[in-house]
């Protein structure tokens, strides 16, 4: 801010210093506790680490506190920001290379199973590469998207003095416990919900510390009106929450074992894990990255959103229709049939909603399409949208129960889910990250535009191998699965509609291995864009995007 | 409980869901609202001077 004429700037107080520090304090001596208690190795390992994050958040606010500094409380707190954007590239990474070496691991099962080491085992690697794309890349976007939007949003710095600290570090810690316990064989075995009881009351502190800073930094907010970004952000936190703490309701064995009990059973269960399940596809993955559509299209072209109107409509019919769709799920189950009727209605007027957004977003280039061409952040950003658009016409229809009985249970459901999270989420947040590193790093241009570009092809053309080898894999084995000979005994055994799917699942593997490969050029293109540099050879081209434009008058 | 669930469902459940859905389009096309949501477009677009970030 303009420190200038600002001599004596305000101060931030402080006040939630000594009740963290009592926190990570009592925290230090209960795993301690834990640690030297428990019968279980692996509880063990997951005390020692609470003990030395806990331990080490305490010597952070000791330097904190000795450093006697206290920052502008009239300044934007963008520290958290750029270590968001490190944390988001890193876990990428690592989400993408383990997710492709598990690929690799189906297409050749003999070669890359390694029995004398069980974390090898798809069967723990898989929820590693799920929770670490869906919520450490993922979720680590989602804050620091969130933390950067609803400041510059709002004209507020983050409310909660280190508390926004707190919860970066705190929901990293959770993805450290989450992933170690899964190699380790720690699991509750619920879809994307996998991590244990104690894992799940960390991440429950954390996540309402972070709703407790997005809501008091809406709270101080000098702009009147809350953008209808911060209006997805918040619907993600708040619905990740309830999500959360219902579908994890159980009672552990004992405070020292890692394992729990759930609290239902049966279809119960079944239901309450898709209705979280789904949602948080709904608010994990197209909430809180429609945010990211409402503010980083608009700002990268720098056109406002196409239609204020439709996001409003957009946004609560969005909410309202999700929630329910869940037990498309659970179709041919146990679940009443009334119950799946009512999951497949509520996803097929899902359509609506998801294409009313896609429309709003790709319509913000009206006038100003030739960016399309000439800067590869907002194609990356505008097929992200098309990628959105065609999943979310692909989940309808599958979830209608004549097509679901082709479609589940098959590789077209992963093809399905790929096409979302590689294409939406994936290139959404890759565009989310160029803008966010040129940004708070305050470069005029991005290291390479041309890096961006090869990104761009070398990810798109992998999206494209993977979801059309899944498709073919999946509509092969689902027909396979319910053909019948002359004399109606089933025509292939299980293990031939297995072999049947080797050559896609090669496909498919050097598809993700392509996603990866244009993850890594981009972490290159970031870091060389952070330090400050530009290419030799693009030194004398205007950049794409300039940093901060002027904006154009209203209508 | 499916009694319960479907006469909700059936009966205000139904009607519930319209008026909301109606409230939305309300509030979202009313011409009271039109000059907040022209500028609240701009929000994103919007430059303080601020931009000296921490």
């Amino acid at each position: 801010m303009q420190n200038q004429t600002a001599p004596q700037p305000i101060r931030e107080s402080g006040d939630e210093i000594p009740f963290l520090a009592f926190f990570l304090g009592i925290g230090t001596l209960f795993f301690f506790v834990i640690a030297a208690a428990t019968p279980e190795e692996a509880m063990r390992v997951h005390a020692f680490l609470f003990l030395a994050a806990f331990s080490a958040g305490l010597y952070a606010l000791l330097l904190h506190l000795q450093s006697g500094t206290r920052p502008d409380a009239t300044a934007y707190n963008m520290g958290v920001v750029k270590a968001g954007v490190f944390a988001s590239a890193f876990w990428g990474v690592a989400g993408f290379l383990v997710g492709t070496l598990i690929a690799w691991q189906l297409a050749f099962p003999e070669t890359l199973s390694f029995p004398s080491l069980p974390w090898t085992n798809f069967s723990r690697l898989r929820p590693v590469h799920t929770s670490a794309v869906i919520f450490a890349f993922g979720g680590n976007v989602l804050i620091a998207t969130s933390f950067y939007v609803v400041q510059r949003t709002t004209k507020a710095r983050l409310w909660g003095g280190t508390l926004p600290w707190f919860v970066f570090w705190g929901y990293n810690l959770f993805i450290v416990i989450a992933a170690t316990g899964y190699l380790m064989g720690i699991t509750q075995s619920r879809e994307y919900a996998e991590p244990e009881w104690y894992a799940d009351l960390w991440l429950t502190i954390v996540w309402v510390v972070y709703l407790l800073v997005f809501l008091g930094t809406l709270w101080k907010r000098k702009e009147p009106h809350i953008y209808v970004a911060n209006w997805f952000y918040l619907a993600f936190i708040v619905t990740v929450a309830m999500l959360h703490v219902v579908n994890n309701l159980a009672v552990p064995v004992s405070i020292l074992e890692s394992r729990s009990y759930s609290l239902f059973s049966g279809v119960q269960d079944a239901l309450t894990q898709w209705w979280y399940g789904h949602n948080a596809v709904g608010f994990f993955l197209t909430a809180g990255f429609l945010a990211i559509m409402y503010y980083f299209i608009p700002k990268r072209v720098n056109r406002p959103v196409y239609s204020y109107r439709l996001s409003i409509v957009h946004f609560w019919s969005l909410i309202f229709i999700y929630i329910w769709a869940g037990p498309h799920h659970l179709h041919y189950t146990a679940l009443p049939q009334w119950a799946q009727t009512l999951g497949m209605v509520f996803s097929v007027m899902l359509w609506m909603p998801s294409w009313g957004g896609m429309i709003n977003g790709i319509m913000t280039l009206s006038g100003a399409w030739d960016k399309l061409r000439t800067d590869p952040v907002v194609r990356m950003m505008i097929v992200s949208l098309a990628f959105y658009g065609m999943s979310t016409f692909e989940g309808p229809l599958l979830s209608i129960r004549a097509v679901n009985a082709l479609s589940h249970y098959t590789e077209w459901g992963i093809g399905h889910v790929h096409s979302g999270s590689l294409g939406w989420v994936g290139f959404i947040s890759f565009g989310a990250l160029y803008c966010l590193t040129q940004w708070v790093w305050k470069r005029e241009r991005l290291y390479s535009l041309a890096l961006v570009e090869w990104h761009f092809w070398i990810a798109t053309i992998g999206i494209l191998l993977y979801i059309c080898a899944m498709w073919v894999a999946g509509i092969t084995e689902g027909l396979q699965w319910r053909a019948y000979d002359e004399f109606g005994f089933l025509q292939y055994s299980f293990i031939e509609t297995v072999e049947a799917k080797h050559i896609p699942y090669i496909i498919r593997a050097t598809g993700g291995s392509m996603f990866l490969i244009g993850a890594l050029i981009m972490c290159y293109n970031l870091y060389m864009t952070a330090t400050g540099r530009v290419r030799e050879s693009e030194r004398n081209a205007a950049p794409a995007a300039p940093a901060d434009t002027v904006a154009v008058p209203a209508e | 409980m499916h009694v319960l669930l479907s006469n909700i469902a059936q009966t205000f459940g139904l009607l519930l869901f319209i008026i909301a859905f109606a409230l939305i389009l309300f509030y979202a096309l009313s011409p009271a609202n039109k000059a907040t949501f022209s500028r609240a477009r701009f929000v994103p677009l919007d430059r303080d001077g601020s931009d000296d970030d921490q």
